[in-house]
């Protein structure tokens, strides 16, 4: 037994051949030590990293890309000024911002005189509110009309005709006419319609980094304004007319009749 | 019988084993270091260059976000108009043409029968009327469910898509037939 071996409790421990190999492996095992710690502090932070660093670069980029595309659309809009007023102008017309219900009742009866029936009736409350497609919350509130006339079956298809051609949107949710008897004893044809037209106070917020879908170089919306720019537009000739206000659901009170151009 | 002596001292063939092992163990370790560290590089590289990027693309945004601000007035137009736009598409797309159902009842209708009343509502109308005799009636009901019908619209053939014939009856007085029907529509073809 060589001098420098150690007996301890049973266990031989030859340190010095222990320091002769560590010094024999120095090199792989000091490389192994490099890599072990190269694959702790730097892959595996890394590898963990890198995806969300890669997210990171797409959502900045595509970021970028909206808002180039939004001071593209804006540019043009900029560009196109007269353009986009008359085409506001015209939606406006459509769809106006207020109820604006003198004008509304005008517009109306002047369709069914000129369609040629007598107006027995004209009144209004106001209605529901509508939803939009995208999403259902409310989308605009709305104005509904009574009208009550003497007619034929013509001048029903006519008043229709001119209802879906007018500037201001009115739809005709239902309607109904029957055969009755005139004073004199003629027999007269009796129509009452319901009307439905909304209105919208539209009041956008600017929001920097929300795209603006609007495009009115497409041909979706070209189309849509050559539509109603086709439409009938008609003058406010009677702004003092007569008209009932019905009793809505939530109101109270029993309908009153009011100068239709006082404010509700 | 001849045996191999190997000749060569144990102390010699250990050391040559141990010389071995050493090299094998520093070539498999060098190796290994090599491709940690070219992971690695890798690794750093990748992202420093993307970090590279959205410092760009930060620039940019801001860039934007200020040439956008200025034309804030511009958006709030925009988004106006585009939210009337919307509406009146999805109110106009909805909105169902009366006045090409009333011509299409009116062309089915035969000379014979008089219609006195109509209802119209979403998707179903009612229809009272008097009839010089049953066969006009029944051939008003042939009409109006007839998708082979000529003489209306050819884009509303099967708008009707049934009709009930709830009453008939015959006025002695007058020799005539009254009815009542209830008509079904597929009210989107009228829009």
């Amino acid at each position: 037994m060589k001098p420098e071996d150690k007996k301890t409790k049973g266990i031989n421990i030859d340190t010095g051949r222990l320091k002769e190999n560590l010094l024999n492996f120095v090199v792989p095992i000091v490389a192994i030590a490099i890599a072990i710690a190269l694959a702790i502090f730097v892959i595996y932070p890394s590898f963990k990293k890198l995806p969300l660093v890669k997210a990171d670069l797409s959502s900045k980029a595509g970021m970028k890309q909206t808002l180039s595309t939004k001071l593209q659309r804006l540019n043009r809009l900029v560009d196109f000024k007269s353009v986009v007023d008359e085409d506001s102008g015209l939606v406006n017309k459509v769809l106006v911002s207020e109820e604006e219900v003198p004008r509304l009742l005008d517009q109306v009866n002047q369709i069914a005189t000129n369609a040629g029936m007598s107006v027995t009736r004209l009144s209004y409350s106001y209605g529901s509110s509508g939803t939009s497609d995208k999403n259902k919350t409310k989308a605009y509130s709305s104005v509904s009309i009574s009208l009550g006339t003497d007619t034929n079956y013509e001048q029903i298809i006519l008043l229709m005709q001119s209802v879906e051609n007018a500037a201001r949107f009115v739809s005709v949710p239902n309607f109904r006419y029957s055969t009755g008897t005139s004073n004199t004893g003629d027999k007269k044809l009796t129509a009452s319609f319901s009307l439905d037209s909304p209105y919208l106070l539209v009041q956008s917020n600017a929001v920097t980094d929300e795209a603006i879908e609007l495009d009115i170089s497409s041909q979706k919306f070209i189309d849509f304004i050559n539509m109603i720019k086709g439409l009938k537009y008609y003058e406010f000739l009677n702004p003092n007319i007569e008209v009932v206000k019905e009793e809505s659901e939530e109101e109270a009170e029993a309908g009153e009749t009011i100068p239709a151009n006082s404010q509700p | 019988m001849v045996g191999d002596i190997n000749l060569i001292p144990q102390e010699e063939v250990t050391e040559q084993k141990k010389s071995k092992a050493v090299k094998t163990s520093t070539y498999i370790s060098l190796g290994v270091l090599l491709l940690s560290v070219l992971i690695s590089a890798y690794f750093v590289l990748a992202i420093s260059n993307i970090k590279t990027q959205i410092v760009k693309i930060d620039a940019d945004i801001t860039s934007l976000r200020v040439q956008i601000t200025k034309l804030s007035q511009v958006e709030i137009s925009a988004r106006n108009l585009d939210r009337k736009f919307n509406i009146l598409l999805t109110l106009f797309k909805e909105r169902p043409k009366y006045s090409l159902l009333l011509e299409e009842i009116k062309s089915r209708n035969p000379e014979e029968l008089t219609i006195e009343s109509l209802d119209v509502k979403t998707n179903q109308t009612t229809v009272s009327g008097i009839a010089g005799n049953y066969i006009a009636i029944a051939s008003f009901i042939n009409n109006l469910v007839s998708k082979n019908f000529e003489g209306g619209n050819p884009k509303l053939k099967d708008v009707f898509t049934s009709v009930t014939l709830n009453s008939v009856s015959l006025e002695k007085a007058t020799n005539q037939v009254k009815f009542f029907i209830v008509v079904n529509f597929d009210e989107a073809k009228l829009r």
